[in-house]
């Protein structure tokens, strides 16, 4: 049987009115759909790769655009199939007349199927099939910037580099093993020791480069808490400009959540607000409290608003809800409170606001971007950027752990040479690519081998 | 008159273990040796073991094969190599009496009922559709049998090189077997050329061992075989010397005389086990190189010079010789050379070593591009007991990775190939720390036994040992210390086992008596089932996850060709190799990972259209 996949089409481009809409079809027939509605100075199947045509597209012998068309034939195209891209006018309902036509003979691609073919026809590795996702998805410039970088390949070579230091420890140990009598050189455990904690050390950056790939990729989620009515609603706003949370001065009013997203210089931030924290019986009002407690442990950083005295016992049971989250307390409705209440605050290091006087928002903008503390220079480096990818440079940490475990209980060195063999698988993981282990060969062309 | 059941083409180490197997397991069988004389003999170190080919040896003697009791009941020293390093890499090995070996291996074919040997010369295999039927002499007599075991070693149109003469032998004073090749050659079978060497042997009275570093055997000897009892004694001692810038000076000075690098040799030769022309070559930086003077038996002086194979010309190799410390009047009474012999591609054929293209045809050995007594030994005892699976239609038995060297070996081979002759290495299992050499018997004894190649006795004392590890293993885990030196408060005796640098008798300090059905050996394990359960524990993790893919089968009709989302390289590969499961078909090399989910989302939609 003929496995040659059958001909996805969809839109390319984001539904609704814009400069131009992109229709992408991919597969065997591809050409042969296209041509079907396209007309030109000749058909597609005649028209030479990678140039644009221009032609109009008929539908039952109605006119409906006119367009430009491209054709990329396999196996030089982003799939690795035959591609054909129609550029119409920026209009949905045109886009939607185009597609309709396409998927009588073509099938509507699933989310990330064009990716999942460039994929399976080698066209891209694991971690370059991930940045395709994340790149269409970047929606500020840093995490656009990352989502480039990591189709470039970089992140890999970060990978490739640690590797090859674990190879080269892996290599000295399978020389002891398989040559004892050899009298080669062998490693001792100090010098181990030392090399294990140089990786541990690059491998904690790297999954502290996860967490930083996470939110610039993600975003950075600021959830704002505090009793009701203390104008949590109103920051919130005021940090949008917009008006989306209904403000009231009833307690109570902001029942659920609401989130939004913004940048802030170059940063993606996705403010949440909560409903406000007290002991109540209206049992909606409880379960939408029972979220905000979901989306405070989600959280990067939380602000505390309050309006009034500090209330000790109050703010003592929010840090023990929040214990190892980030916190900016801040005190709103300046424009109403007394100087030496506002006095009292500032020294406990609050940041005073008020919405109504727009005064101390952007104290607090800036704030929220140095609680971020990701250095624009560090995004040369190659960040993790999803959890499956942070969950496994964090698999690879515990592994490496578990050889400092082992070094410092002199277990011998089979053992260590397994538990540096699971560090590299784990890493492996991380790029998709499993490396043939060529370790004997290294050994060969390193050492002279043999009686 | 002819007519047999199974027929064995060679006697070398492949040859004795597929001859024995098979007659053993009740087929009537014929074994062809070229001289009478050289019956499973040790053409290069007279050495059995090392890491991985020690495991080797031991799993072979836990299937029942002959190589294990061969080597300690002629072994002359033994040694546990990597003892101070670590428990699950102990490598035993032991020097052999060369002449001893050959005659012990001999009579233990001539008493296996079932088993006739004819030494001739074979130089045909008869095949009629797709079928092996038997095998020609050179005398031109025919011998049938629906299965055939080549195990023709370095034979295979062998070439001897010595500096730049070269005659064609299959070693040295043995006639080669050239028509073989061609008819390997007209059954579709790819033939390619390897080399190897062996260094020169000398009169040992001659060398000034005062002067080299002594090697002695272990105080408490270590063999290979299980549940045989036979005494292991230590009758040499072997010695370390070193080349010197001397010495390299004379070899690079001849290196145009020398027949690998005067460009008389093609092949391929070892890169693990190199000559000494290549270590001063690609090593030019290295000032010494180890020479080990080991004897070779208990009645002759002479003793191999391991560490210096070279092909170069007589008088040169005196030269060499001369120059090495403590060899400075040392007679040469054999020289060193070169041999170039004809391998055929292994991935023609199955795991069970059976060639995909003639049914009924089987090849072991060295003919698979392998090297090693050890390697050959292994593959022909699988050769052999498929071979008569298949006769008598039983499942196969494919060894699998997981579960032992064996495995690794035969799967290699097949899946893989080899660009060099192949020998093993620890480092070639993934599953190193399960695959131990104090092990084997749990790993392959059962399969043996069921096999009927293990014999009642054997079986009992295994049952036995196996008791009393789980009936002390139980004891441990359930009694306290009653002696609490160095405690706070007495505890599991088998959390003391737990501890680091814990031994086994420091168990006497809390309180634990021995008992005497405890030998070493089981202490050994015992402590090592309960100290590495951890890693153990993680292994056997992986070894699920390996046996996952395993048993995802693929079908040998399976046309890759047509597959059109794996990459055209791929398919050829996967077309060529047929591997029988996804697990095999992902360690193919050019067959990648997107090449398999390819495959995978091939075979579903597959089982959907159906």
């Amino acid at each position: 049987m003929n496995l040659s996949q059958d001909t996805i089409a969809a839109q390319s481009t984001a539904p609704g009115t814009g400069a131009i809409h992109l229709i992408r079809l991919s597969g065997n027939a591809a050409i042969e759909i296209a041509d079907k509605l396209f007309r030109g100075k000749k058909p597609l199947a005649k028209a030479p790769s990678s140039y644009v045509n221009f032609g109009r597209i008929y539908a039952d012998e109605h006119l409906i655009d006119e367009v430009l068309a491209t054709v990329f034939r396999a196996p030089d195209s982003y799939t690795g199939e035959d591609i054909v891209e129609i550029s119409c006018h920026g209009n949905q309902y045109i886009a939607d007349l185009i597609l309709e036509n396409i998927l009588q003979t073509a099938r509507l691609a699933k989310p990330g199927e064009f990716t999942q073919r460039a994929f399976i026809n080698n066209k891209l590795d694991l971690t370059q099939a991930e940045a395709v996702g994340d790149l269409l998805a970047a929606s500020t410039r840093h995490s656009h910037k990352i989502a480039l970088d990591q189709l470039e390949g970089r992140l890999e070579k970060k990978i490739r580099v640690l590797l090859d230091k674990i190879t080269e420890l892996r290599l000295r140990l399978e020389l002891e093993i398989d040559f004892p009598e050899d009298y080669v050189e062998t490693i001792s455990t100090s010098e181990m020791t030392v090399k294990i904690a140089e990786l541990k050390e690059e491998l904690q950056l790297l999954v502290q480069s996860g967490r930083d790939g996470l939110i610039l990729r993600e975003g950075y989620k600021v959830c704002l808490v505090g009793k009701p009515n203390v104008g949590k609603s109103s920051i919130f706003n005021a940090l949008l400009n917009s008006a989306r949370a209904i403000v009231t001065p009833i307690p109570g009013t902001t029942r659920d959540y609401l989130a939004e997203a913004i940048a802030l210089e170059g940063f993606l931030l996705i403010f949440y607000d909560t409903a406000g924290l007290r002991e109540t019986d209206d049992q909606l009002e409880k379960l939408g409290m029972e979220r905000s407690l979901g989306i405070i442990n989600q959280s990067d950083l939380i602000i505390y608003v309050t309006d009034s005295e500090p209330d000790e016992a109050e703010t003592s049971k929010l840090e023990k809800l929040i214990e190892e989250k980030k916190i900016i307390k801040v005190l709103n409705k300046t424009d109403i409170l007394g100087t030496a209440l506002i006095t009292k605050y500032l020294q406990k290091g609050y940041i005073s606001c008020s919405t109504v006087a727009n005064d101390g928002l952007s104290a607090l903008k800036s704030r929220i971007l140095q609680e971020i503390n990701i250095k624009p220079e560090e995004f040369e480096l190659p960040p993790l950027t999803n959890a499956r990818q942070i969950a496994a440079a964090r698999k690879a940490l515990t592994e490496l752990e578990q050889v400092e475990i082992a070094l410092t209980e002199g277990v011998s060195i089979e053992f260590i040479a397994f538990d540096l063999l699971q560090v590299s698988k784990a890493l492996e993981e991380i790029t998709g690519l499993v490396t043939t282990d060529d370790i004997l060969d290294k050994i060969f062309s390193g050492y002279c081998i043999g009686k | 008159m002819n007519k047999y059941d199974v027929i064995v083409v060679g006697a070398g180490h492949a040859g004795v273990e597929a001859a024995s197997a098979a007659a053993r397991m009740g087929a009537n069988t014929l074994l062809f040796v070229i001289k009478m004389e050289s019956i499973a003999r040790m053409s290069c170190n007279p050495t059995i073991g090392g890491p991985a080919k020690g495991h080797l040896a031991r799993e072979i003697d836990a299937l029942g094969g002959l190589i294990g009791m061969a080597a300690d009941a002629t072994g002359i020293q033994f040694r546990m190599l990597n003892r101070k390093k670590g428990p699950a890499v102990w490598a035993p090995r032991c020097q052999n009496d060369r002449g001893l070996y050959t005659r012990f291996m001999t009579a233990e074919l001539e008493n296996t009922p079932n088993l006739l040997i004819i030494e001739s010369i074979i130089d045909d295999i008869i095949v009629a559709k797709n079928m092996v039927t038997g095998v020609r002499s050179h005398l031109g007599e025919e011998y049938l049998a629906p299965r055939v075991i080549i195990t023709a070693g370095t034979f295979l149109r062998g070439r001897v090189f010595v500096g730049d003469v070269s005659y064609s032998a299959g070693r040295a004073g043995e006639p080669s077997a050239d028509k073989l090749s061609l008819s390997l050659e007209k059954l579709g079978l790819h033939l390619a050329r390897f080399k190897t060497g062996t260094p020169p042997r000398i009169d040992i009275r001659t060398a000034d061992i005062s002067c080299m570093e002594l090697q002695p055997g272990d105080e408490n000897p270590t063999g290979f075989s299980y549940y045989r009892d036979i005494e292991l004694k230590n009758l040499v001692d072997c010695y370390l010397t070193w080349t010197n810038p001397t010495t390299h000076q004379i070899i690079s000075g001849n290196l145009d005389k020398s027949s690998l690098y005067g460009g008389f040799i093609s092949g391929t030769g070892p890169r693990y086990c190199p000559s000494i022309e290549d270590k001063i070559v690609k090593f030019s930086t290295k000032e010494h190189h180890h020479v080990f003077i080991e004897p070779e038996g208990l009645y002759t002086y002479e003793a191999y010079v391991n560490g210096v194979s070279n092909s170069l010309p007589p008088h040169i190799q005196e030269k060499m010789i001369a120059s090495i410390t403590g060899l400075e009047n040392a007679r040469i009474m054999r020289y060193g050379y070169a041999i170039e012999y004809d391998y055929v591609i292994p991935d023609s054929l199955t795991p069970t070593m059976e060639t995909k293209n003639v049914k009924g045809l089987y090849l072991a050995g060295q003919i698979n591009g392998t090297s090693g007594y050890e390697e050959a030994a292994a593959q022909g005892i699988a050769a052999g007991i498929n071979a008569v699976l298949s006769l008598d239609k039983k499942a196969a038995v494919i060894f699998d990775r997981s579960q032992s060297y064996l495995g690794v070996l035969l799967d290699d081979l097949v899946t893989k190939g080899t660009n060099e002759p192949y020998r093993l290495f620890t480092s070639r299992s993934e599953y190193r720390l399960f695959l131990r050499q104090d092990n084997a018997d749990e790993r392959l004894m059962p399969l043996g036994y069921k096999l009927g190649l293990v014999s009642d006795v054997r079986w009992q004392k295994y049952l036995q040992v196996q008791k009393v590890i789980e009936t002390e293993m139980d004891f441990l885990a359930k009694h306290n210390t009653t002696l609490t030196e160095g405690l706070t408060e007495s505890t599991r005796l088998i959390n003391i086992l737990k501890r680091p640098q814990m031994e086994f008798h420091d168990l006497t300090k809390y309180g634990y008596n021995i008992p005497e059905n405890v030998t070493p050996d089981i202490a050994n394990r015992i402590l090592l089932k309960v100290k590495y359960a951890g890693y153990f524990k993680r292994q056997l993790g992986d070894i699920e996850r390996f046996n996952r893919m395993e048993q995802a089968e693929l079908s040998v009709d399976i046309d890759y060709m047509q597959i059109k989302s794996i990459a055209w390289e791929a398919r050829e590969k996967l077309n060529r190799i047929k591997p029988l499961s996804i697990g095999q078909a992902a360690r193919i090399p050019g067959v990648n990972i997107t090449d398999i989910n390819a495959l995978i989302i091939f075979l579903k939609k597959l089982k959907k259209e159906i």
